[in-house]
């Protein structure tokens, strides 16, 4: 990512983390869902967004910070890929612009890239959202240098 | 190319689909995407065949070569297959002539050295190569309609046709020179059409034009930069000269051997074709170290492949005008219902206890009204959407001829039945490549030279039958030959050169045959050679939902049989409840209901809970799941057994008896596909319920199968 870029801030197992907007094609909240049998465990269901069915993944336990919890209720993400999906989050907090190139300004850990984060920025652990919702086996996230 | 229209447009759109996703697959550089593009290459080889495209088929072959060689990260390789399959595109929807463009390419393609600097792939020309066809034709048209609507109407036809296809040609170059020259090219364009004895009104209409396209491609260049006499000349550093002719359209020379093309006009480029190729570029002439790059050609052109149009009768139509207008009528309805309960809300209680009984029988009227339209509606959208298998036929029949021709050894007489009948226009499109390749296949594998035939006591002339029958739970399609069948031992043979894990048997043995990368061909040709045709044939049935039965003896010959189900987004279904979930069944694979569970004899008897969701540890001294009642499911005497057709099958005996706690209605839903990432083999999609819930659909067959596998079905092992 070069330039600047807006970054939607959302937060998971009390983590935040930023999915790029060019990423999000909309948000909404868990209504009703069905659970989708056969399929890993970080994916919630199904759930119905904009007339379409989408599967639902579930961030935090979809990067390992939780065990398999319940989406009902939580406010989602709709992710703009080829096969658009879901994720459940606890939280949607704000819109950001970040800057320049992601990893500057932070070291540590959790600054490097991983499969599932793009890098950090101000702390900020921005996700890939395409391997986020690909299915594909994700690194471990570092551990948070900070409290 | 045959001339029959409705041939060349079925061969078309369905070539040019595969074009796109090797384009994309291309993109994708992986080993995985260069196996599925060596599939798709072969087939286009097929089509390009049976349709005479020798030119397309010749490519194909190259594309085919150079794949089944591929290397992730031989970078000058990927360009030059990139460069074919836009040479692919290009011969698809030239009008005529860029044989050139595909000897070009194949030529690059089997060039020497794979990684090598070769000729006909200068680093120039890739650049040029860019992604920018198909935005230009929208230019083009826009363009055209723009200036069209401009002119008085006094105009001869032939002029205003002239007008409309100097625009597409000047938007298609303006494109091409989109970094430095796109405003004067507006000046450009209003001098040529001034020569061309244009009405002057158009001159202001053509800059407005070039202002707008500048705007498209959002180009930040000033629209008074004069251009100079040469041409289109000056661009970012490099000279090039134009001309315009009536047949190419307006043809750009640029020196493109040692030149590379700035990196700025690359994404102006870029940008202004919204990720798609240059068309056509080729030597000018052999000689030459100029490139041509030829665009917009003639207005034949523009015409698109029709994105899979069908024609629909007047009668169709009409009749899905009556029922658009009783939709409206009904509309009327609800609405004046609405009125009244509003109303009903404002006057006491008691006295509105009587009119609120008869507004709920209007509205539960409406409801039944709205059920029925709804339903003639779809009826009447999906059968406007079924045509004939003619087109499929044809195609099979120029397969049949192309073949003869070129192996004068073998003969064959084709028969085919019930090219009358319908399917869904998508399915047809899907059902091209597998009947073709299965028709290939008995031609090559199957049938063998007239003089082995008569050696082996059978007639001189093989025979292929082709035939179909249709019904409610969908089409059958076989493809037969008396040939020789498969050679098992042969098959067997190639797959241990292949390192598969043989099973012993007959039936295992078969299915090898549809083993990616398995053959029992000695060398390549451009019939077989590969073992990507069968393979391929698996996925596409596996695609449509569909099961393949093959069967194959030797020295008798082989019969394939493709059973497609009837394809609709919108789909009638039964609501069934196993446990606390409720899940849909498509209601034209539902032979019947009962109560209680399946007859003990019964041959195949499931339960839905458990094909849903499998057991974690199965019970081993049985070999089968528990099927232990779970929570909020009922006792097994309790509980209701569905009949599932087999596709293609109407017969009790070969349904399965699928058990559930409930069955709740029937309904209308419209069928949302899940993705293919996530969705489990068997879960066909999933539908929003009348109530906003939402319910998977099922395919009991599929999930009983356990997934893909059953899209294969072989004969059984006889002791």
């Amino acid at each position: 990512m070069s330039a600047r870029a807006q970054v939607l801030q959302v937060e998971a197992a009390g983590q935040r983390f930023g999915i790029e907007v060019a990423s999000v094609r909309a948000l909404d909240r868990v209504q009703r869902h069905v659970r989708l049998p056969g399929a890993p465990a970080y994916v919630a269901g199904v759930v119905e967004v904009q007339g379409q069915a989408v599967a639902l993944i579930h961030l935090a336990t979809r990067l390992g910070l939780t065990t398999v919890a319940s989406a009902a209720g939580l406010p989602l993400v709709l992710i703009d890929s080829e096969e658009p999906v879901a994720l459940a989050v606890d939280r949607i907090l704000d819109l950001i612009e970040i800057g320049d190139a992601l990893s500057e300004e932070d070291s540590g850990p959790m600054a490097k890239p991983t499969s599932a984060c793009l890098g950090t920025w101000a702390g900020l652990r921005v996700l890939d959202a395409e391997a986020i919702v690909d299915g594909r086996a994700l690194d471990p996230l570092p551990v948070s240098d900070t409290p | 190319m045959p001339n029959d229209p409705s041939l060349q447009e079925l061969f078309r759109h369905e070539a040019q689909g595969i074009v796109d996703q090797l384009e994309l697959l291309l993109d994708a550089g992986t080993p995985e995407a260069a196996a599925e593009g060596l599939r798709l290459a072969h087939t286009l080889k097929g089509l390009a065949a049976a349709t005479e495209a020798k030119p397309l088929r010749d490519l194909a072959r190259s594309l085919e070569a150079a794949l089944d060689g591929f290397e992730p990260g031989d970078e000058a390789r990927n360009q030059a297959l990139l460069e074919a399959v836009d040479a692919a595109r290009g011969l698809l929807e030239a009008a005529e002539g860029s044989g050139g463009v595909a000897r070009d390419a194949a030529a690059a393609l089997e060039g020497p050295a794979a990684g090598a600097p070769r000729h006909g792939v200068p680093q120039a020309r890739q650049a040029l190569w860019l992604r920018m066809r198909p935005s230009l034709r929208a230019l083009g048209r826009s363009a055209q309609t723009r200036l069209k609507s401009l002119e008085s109407g006094r105009d001869p036809r032939r002029r205003r046709r002239e007008l409309g296809h100097e625009l597409e040609l000047w938007c298609a170059a303006a494109g091409l020179l989109g970094h430095t020259s796109a405003a004067a090219s507006g000046l450009e364009l209003a001098n040529f059409l001034q020569q061309r004895a244009i009405p002057a009104a158009s001159i202001p209409a053509a800059q407005a034009l070039n202002g707008w396209f500048c705007a498209q491609i959002e180009l930040d260049v000033p629209l008074d930069v004069p251009l100079g006499p040469e041409g289109l000349a000056n661009m970012g550093g490099l000279r090039g000269s134009s001309s315009a002719s009536e047949r190419f359209g307006l043809a750009v020379e640029f020196p493109w051997p040692d030149v590379d093309l700035p990196a700025d006009f690359v994404q102006a480029v870029d940008r202004a074709c919204g990720g798609r190729r240059i068309l056509d570029a080729r030597p000018a002439r052999p000689s030459s170290r100029f490139v041509r790059g030829i665009l917009g050609l003639s207005t034949r052109r523009s015409r698109r492949r029709g994105d899979g149009a069908i024609q629909v009768s007047r009668q169709r139509l009409d009749r899905l005008l009556e029922l658009a207008e009783e939709l409206v009528a009904l509309r009327v309805r609800t609405r004046r219902l609405a009125t009244n309960l509003r109303q009903l809300a404002t006057r006491p209680r008691d006295e509105a206890t009587l009119d609120l009984s008869r507004l709920a029988h209007d509205a539960s009227e409406l409801d039944r009204e709205l059920d029925d339209v709804a339903r003639a509606n779809q009826q009447a959208v999906l059968r406007a959407r079924r045509v004939p298998l003619r087109g499929l036929y044809s195609l099979v029949r120029v397969t049949v001829r192309e073949f003869l021709a070129r192996h004068p050894d073998k003969a064959c007489r084709l028969e085919v039945e019930g090219a009358e009948n319908r399917v869904d226009k998508g399915v047809l499109d899907l059902m091209v490549d597998p009947v073709l390749q299965l028709v290939r296949n008995a031609l090559q594998h199957g049938i063998a030279p007239r003089e082995e035939r008569r050696a082996g006591g059978k007639p001189e002339v093989a025979r292929l039958r082709l035939t179909s029958k249709a019904s409610p739970a969908g089409l059958l399609l076989e493809v037969s030959d008396d040939g020789e069948g498969l050679d098992l031992e042969r098959l067997e043979r190639a797959a241990r050169r292949r390192g598969l894990l043989l099973l012993r048997g007959s039936r295992d043995a078969l299915a090898l045959a549809f083993a990616p990368g398995v053959t029992t061909a000695e060398a390549v040709t451009d019939d077989a050679g590969r073992g990507v045709g069968l393979a391929s044939v698996l996925e596409r049935v596996r695609a449509l939902r569909g099961r393949l039965t093959f069967h194959s003896a030797p020295g008798e010959g082989t019969r394939a049989r493709l059973a497609i189900p009837p394809a609709a987004s919108t789909a009638r279904v039964l609501l069934v409840r196993t446990g606390r979930e409720v899940y849909a069944i498509s209601l034209g694979a539902v032979l019947g209901v009962q109560e209680g569970q399946a007859p003990i004899l019964a041959k195949r008897s499931v339960q839905l809970s458990q094909l849903v969701d499998p057991p974690k540890v199965p019970d081993r001294r049985r070999g089968m799941p528990l099927p232990a009642p779970r929570e909020g499911e009922r006792r097994r005497k309790d509980r209701v057994t569905v009949q599932i057709a087999a596709v293609g099958s109407r017969d009790p005996e070969e349904a399965l008896h699928c058990m559930v706690d409930d069955v709740l209605r029937r309904d209308l839903v419209v069928v949302r596909p899940l993705g293919r990432r996530f969705a489990p083999p068997g879960i066909e999609g999933a539908a929003l319920l009348g109530d906003g819930r939402i319910v998977l659909v099922v395919d009991v067959w599929r999930l009983h199968a356990g997934g893909q596998s059953r899209a294969l079905e072989l004969p059984r092992r006889t002791p």
